[in-house]
């Protein structure tokens, strides 16, 4: 235990000088694209060169004045460069502890820490340690479990079996990356490499290439289509892969502790009663394959850069494995309901919708691109095929304890799972018509990240609405 | 206090005082079009168009008042706060409140004139707002709220 303020591990300096130099970068090429004309190269590598001094020297500033200090209640920290701010923490509040760790740190057994606690302003965690020994971590980890079992002291004692682990698998891995792409990652995936290849190459290159393109007509242009197409597809499953490389899941007491990445390993430790919610996504790949995706929603920002913004617990399983669940979260019941569906009046009105959207999008191509525009009309059948899709997975049902929400989006089908205590509030919306046709939105809301997760079932049955509400209130 | 009530009847005051303070902001524009018209000679139908949309908005903020004043009404029962509005376009709200983490008091100018507050309600992750309620009547909805919410413990 160390009582005393300390320093962070001096390998800090180099990346908070990284950092502040990174930060300066924009500034300097703005310079440079203002002033290209005005100055000699000769003062151009003097200038460079003494505002990469002064992030260096900003960073050493930056270091001597961070240190942090370890008791046996709380962790506290001290930083800033001129105005001093200093952050109290007691183990007892940490919600989720983030651990993450770069690849060029593993041999020096370094890694960052950021605490999070239920406080909910900003999008950073409430306290980092950028650059912190393995040592330090484990303390943290060590006392912060401590601090929660004095707030339950009558915990039964379990006769210690290993902690229930969950490795994936190559082939699992595999199954998560090829099933988690959908249309809009897709597409995404095309406009930023178009983006990039923009950048790159220069513009008489490109517009001989155009030429040449127009030369060798359209069947060349679908070729290249098709091979962005591919590229892009094969950079998401990498970078799925990269950032899910050999996931473990444990459960620690009441703590799930969720472990991936190949270049930066992170780790989340997460208190089981802090999940918001339980969210199960299938993309229709996923749905074609009966396979499911478990992920929860916690009340913490350690999750914004993960997929949909909520932990992943199992990227990949069968629906008939689907007990293995259990084992890491023993809220979740042991069969699935029978979900009150919408009605053939709501999932028309659902079609209804998309084409009706699709037709705003349609029209104006139409009109304003004559030949190729025509092509847009292609969108109908996509939307009906939607609209179809939502209509066909829309359903709620409810026990006395839990709340099953399930919609279909885009082709991609979410189930919710949320105790009634995690319910913020719940919203009925109806029109004059709908009234008098029977149907209503649902709006319940659940806390994600630092903001709101507002899950909309559209159509239900007023009854089924009406009864829902009872329910919650 | 556990029937539905309405917004206090000083609201409709309110919103109609409003509705002058928008018609207040056209004429503002409109000022400044006709500025620019003798200075730039920007083009008169600009103005007129302005004037159009300007009518048009204060006629139906003015007219809606009492649809709007008819169809808003809340409730505050022991276990939760509900809110109610419109008809048309009718929406629902259930707040728990063991759900309810904070709840703030504002009163813009126009609200503090009639001596009406408004009431936001947030829960962790959501806001819900009674537009305004009399003096007394906040007071003693936040210490029913408050002191729900020290009996139901209830961390987010």
């Amino acid at each position: 235990m160390t009582l005393k303020p300390q320093h962070l591990h001096p390998l800090a300096l180099i990346q908070f000088s990284t950092r502040t130099i990174r930060d300066t970068f924009l500034y300097v090429v703005l310079a440079v694209i203002f002033c290209k004309n005005q100055l000699q190269p000769a003062s151009w590598i003097i200038i460079v060169c003494a505002l990469i001094g002064l992030a260096i020297v900003v960073a050493i500033l930056r270091y001597w004045r961070f240190t942090y200090q370890i008791t046996p209640t709380d962790i506290s920290i001290n930083k800033g460069l001129i105005f001093r701010k200093q952050l109290q923490i007691p183990y007892s509040r940490i919600q989720t502890l983030q651990v993450k760790q770069w690849f060029y740190l593993k041999p020096f057994h370094l890694t960052a820490v950021s605490i999070e606690t239920s406080g909910h302003d900003g999008d950073d965690a409430d306290a980092s340690l950028p650059v912190v020994s393995q040592q330090i971590v484990d303390e943290l980890r060590r006392l912060k479990r401590a601090s929660g079992q004095l707030e339950q002291p009558k915990q039964p004692k379990i006769i210690k079996n290993a902690d229930p682990t969950y490795a994936i698998n190559w082939a699992d891995l595999n199954t998560y990356a090829l099933t988690s792409m959908g249309l809009v990652p897709i597409l995404l995936g095309i406009w930023a490499l178009y983006n990039k290849l923009d950048d790159l190459v220069p513009e008489h290159f490109k517009s001989q290439t155009i030429n040449s393109l127009v030369h060798l007509g359209t069947l060349m242009l679908v070729g290249v289509l098709l091979v962005g197409l591919l590229l892009s597809l094969v950079l998401s499953y990498l970078s799925i892969i990269q950032r899910y490389y050999h996931f473990k899941l444990t459960l620690r007491g009441h703590e799930l502790v969720t472990e991936k990445g190949f270049f930066q390993r992170n780790t989340i430790t997460a208190a089981q009663n802090r999940i918001q919610a339980v969210v199960l996504r299938q993309t229709i790949l996923r749905q074609l394959f009966h396979l499911i995706s478990v992920q929860v929603l916690l009340a913490s920002t350690a999750t914004t850069d993960e997929d949909n913004d909520s932990l992943v617990i199992l990227p990949v399983i069968s629906e008939t494995n689907a007990a293995v669940v259990r084992h890491y979260l023993p809220n979740l019941p042991e069969n699935m309901p029978r979900y009150n569906r919408i009605t053939r009046g709501g999932k028309w009105r659902l079609i209804r919708n998309a084409m009706l959207e699709a037709l705003v999008l349609v029209v104006p191509i139409c009109w304003f691109f004559r030949p190729w525009g025509l092509l847009s009309l292609l969108l109908f059948p996509l939307a009906w095929l939607f609209g179809w899709y939502a209509g066909r997975n829309a359903g709620v049902v409810w026990d006395s304890r839990l709340l099953f929400l399930q919609i279909g989006k885009h082709l991609h089908r979410e189930t919710y799972v949320v105790e009634q205590s995690k319910i913020q509030s719940v919203t009925l919306k109806e029109t004059f018509w709908m009234k008098s046709a029977g149907f209503m939105h649902v709006v319940v809301n659940i806390r994600q990240g630092n903001g709101n997760a507002a899950v909309e079932v559209r159509y239900l049955p007023t009854a089924v609405g009406q009864q829902l509400y009872d329910w919650y209130r | 206090m556990s029937h539905w009530e309405q917004l206090p009847l000083k609201m409709k005051t309110v919103w109609r005082l409003s509705a002058i303070g928008s018609a207040i902001a056209w004429l503002v524009i409109l000022a400044i079009l006709f500025v620019c018209h003798t200075i730039w000679h920007w083009p008169l139908w600009i103005m007129a168009v302005i004037l159009g949309l300007g009518v048009i908005e204060v006629i139906v903020e003015l007219v809606i008042i009492p649809y709007r004043y008819r169809f808003w009404r809340y409730h505050i029962a022991d276990k939760a706060v509900e809110i109610e509005r419109g008809f048309f376009f009718h929406k629902q709200t259930a707040i728990p409140i063991n759900r309810i983490q904070n709840v703030t008091l504002e009163a813009g100018p126009l609200l503090q004139w009639q001596q009406l507050k408004a009431v936001s309600i947030e829960t962790a992750s959501t806001t819900h707002e009674i537009e305004a309620v009399l003096p007394h009547t906040a007071e003693h909805l936040k210490q029913q709220i408050i002191a729900l919410a020290q009996e139901a413990r209830d961390d987010a």
